[in-house]
């Protein structure tokens, strides 16, 4: 247990699940690109094997103390199972540089063989680390899989401007094509769900500062709808999704997605999704990774997170403290450290508005 | 046969309303009327681009229409541009533009690039992950006036610090504005590392180079 708290994360998901009291509420820090960082590696050596994944997992969670900890499809992952050619950075998270679609009228590479548990080689790494993270660490916090939305997979297997000028274009070429991915997520995601593990989405192209609202409405929604249900048929409970970008128009559409938790990009005001959408889902984020926790000190990180707190401590469905997207690679230790402290005062249970104004 | 009005109108439509397939023709038509090839493109064609920037503001357009109709005034300069009179052109403000050494994204810079070539800029597109070495040669090389530089990723920002530091080196840092956007890059960043400005958009992007150096508004496309 890390020495700052009194409960596991799974004690305190326990308590809360059955209304106990707890110390604190739920923390969460997205800390991806740096997590290999602490161990003193590259990006290429956390990426090397599922052990290596969750060496990176273990440490992350032994130094913050977060209440989770995941292994992520990556926003590349199926772009990779059909032979996009990536960068390979030391450190950096990686790029695409060739996509596997040339053309979005010809999608006969797609096939359904190539994305399951054992062919996909980014979820086959996921898959054992998540066993690993389990047997040595599930008896005190809990391992998510974190899945990348169906548009980010679109973009990744077409590349982003060919899938934007189709969004007009061809149409139909892009409803296939989600229709394609959403039943090979669903597939990917089954083996986790079956074996009790939480399982996440981030779709950062489908943002509200790429595309208008009726796009999402029309390329997004039906299919990300289809694999939320899919997914609860499977297993229930509740799935998050987190959004880059200013999502503020789209914000109710989120919710009509059918995820129940909404992770927010710092661009989006927390007040106004609490005012929004705060009686239908639980609202996670939001302090600017970048500007504050990466550029800024220690003394702004904290009153990030104080803000965060005043906007939305008491939104209806609950609210839990993150950063808007991920951490960037390079952003001091003592910040994320800072973010973490400050985020414990402020969580304290039960919440009390002195603790953050 | 159609007035040059109505083929002005025509050319600007085409732009906004994303008909990059029937532009084109109606740029030949123009042509073969016997209308000048400058006023097609900057009261057709950079018109539309003009109002398409309009509904971008108005959040009526968003990325995709942006990239459509910008193919759409492209089409329509093949066609025209061929057809300029040598005195038609005259001295532009010259901009270099790329995305730092590390990053590959270049929708951004690449929409950038075009809403200022519409403005009027000549513009010199060293593409994505760009040595930041090279910012600086070929801004010597062409005595730019502006450079642009992008990036999505945090971790490339540094760079864009670096390539500051380049030109005060070599005593270039008066002779040249350096502007700075992307998504992680904020006005507080761009402040910052020193440069002359930030934009979040590429809307933003004309009238901030526009604003550096000095003109209203920059009108001739070609």
């Amino acid at each position: 247990m890390h020495k700052d708290d009194l409960m596991t994360p799974v004690e305190r998901a326990k308590a809360l699940e059955k209304k106990e009291p707890v110390d604190r509420l739920p923390i969460s820090m997205f800390y991806f690109a740096p997590g290999h960082a602490l161990l003193g590696w590259t990006r290429k050596q956390e990426q090397a094997d599922a052990r290596s994944l969750a060496e990176v997992q273990k440490k992350v969670y032994n130094v913050f103390g977060c209440d989770g900890i995941s292994v992520s499809y990556g926003l590349h992952g199926m772009a990779v199972a059909f032979g996009a050619v990536m960068s390979n950075p030391e450190h950096q998270p990686p790029a695409i540089l060739e996509h596997p679609i040339k053309d979005i009228n010809d999608l006969s590479i797609l096939d359904l063989e190539r994305v399951t548990v054992k062919t996909d080689p980014t979820v086959k790494k996921c898959y054992e680390a998540a066993h690993i993270l389990r047997e040595e660490l599930g008896h005190e916090v809990s391992c998510s899989m974190g899945f990348t939305g169906a548009f980010t997979c679109a973009s990744g297997l077409v590349g982003t401007e060919q899938l934007l000028r189709a969004l007009h274009r061809q149409p139909e070429q892009v409803h296939k094509l989600m229709d394609f991915i959403t039943q090979a997520l669903l597939q990917l995601a089954r083996p986790f769900l079956e074996e009790g593990f939480n399982v996440s989405v981030a779709d950062p192209v489908a943002s509200g500062t790429i595309i208008q609202r009726k796009r999402f409405q029309e390329f997004v929604v039906p299919y990300a709808r289809r694999f939320v249900e899919g997914c609860e048929a499977v297993k229930p409970g509740p799935i998050s999704c987190h959004i880059c970008g200013d999502t503020s128009k789209l914000l109710e559409d989120m919710v009509d997605c059918g995820y129940k938790m909404v992770s927010l990009d710092n661009k989006v005001d927390l007040a106004l999704a609490k005012e929004k959408i705060g009686h239908r889902v639980h609202l996670i984020g939001n302090v600017d990774p970048i500007n504050i926790v990466y550029l800024g000190t220690p003394e702004q990180v904290k009153a990030g997170v104080r803000e965060c707190f005043q906007k939305a401590w008491d939104s209806p469905c609950g609210f839990t403290i993150s950063t808007g997207c991920d951490s960037a690679y390079g952003t001091p230790l003592e910040n994320s450290l800072a973010f973490m402290s400050e985020a414990r005062k402020c969580a304290k249970y039960p919440l009390n508005p002195e603790n953050f104004i | 046969m159609k007035s040059k009005e109505e083929l002005l109108k025509e050319l600007s439509d085409c732009v906004v309303e994303m008909k990059d397939n029937l532009v084109g023709g109606v740029a030949k038509e123009y042509i073969e009327a016997g209308y000048p090839a400058l006023d097609g493109i900057t009261e057709g064609l950079v018109d539309g681009m003009q109002r398409t920037a309009d509904l971008y503001e108005q959040e009526e357009y968003f990325i995709p229409e942006l990239l459509i109709c910008s193919d759409a005034m492209y089409n329509g300069l093949d066609v025209l541009r061929p057809h300029l009179e040598k005195t038609e052109s005259r001295e532009k403000h010259k901009v270099v533009i790329g995305v730092v050494e590390g990053d590959t994204h270049d929708i951004g810079k690449n929409l950038v690039r075009i809403m200022l070539e519409a403005a009027g800029y000549e513009m010199h597109d060293l593409g994505r992950d760009v040595a930041l070495r090279s910012f600086v040669d070929k801004a010597k090389e062409i005595k730019a006036d502006v450079i642009a530089m992008s990036t999505l990723m945090s971790t490339t920002m540094p760079g864009m610090s670096q390539v500051i530091e380049m030109l005060i080196a070599e005593g270039l840092r008066d002779k040249v504005k350096v502007i700075v956007g992307g998504a992680p890059i904020s006005p507080t960043f761009a402040q910052k590392i020193g440069a002359d400005g930030y934009s979040a958009t590429a809307v933003e992007a004309v009238k901030l180079v526009n604003r550096l150096m000095g003109v209203e508004s920059e009108k001739i496309g070609a």
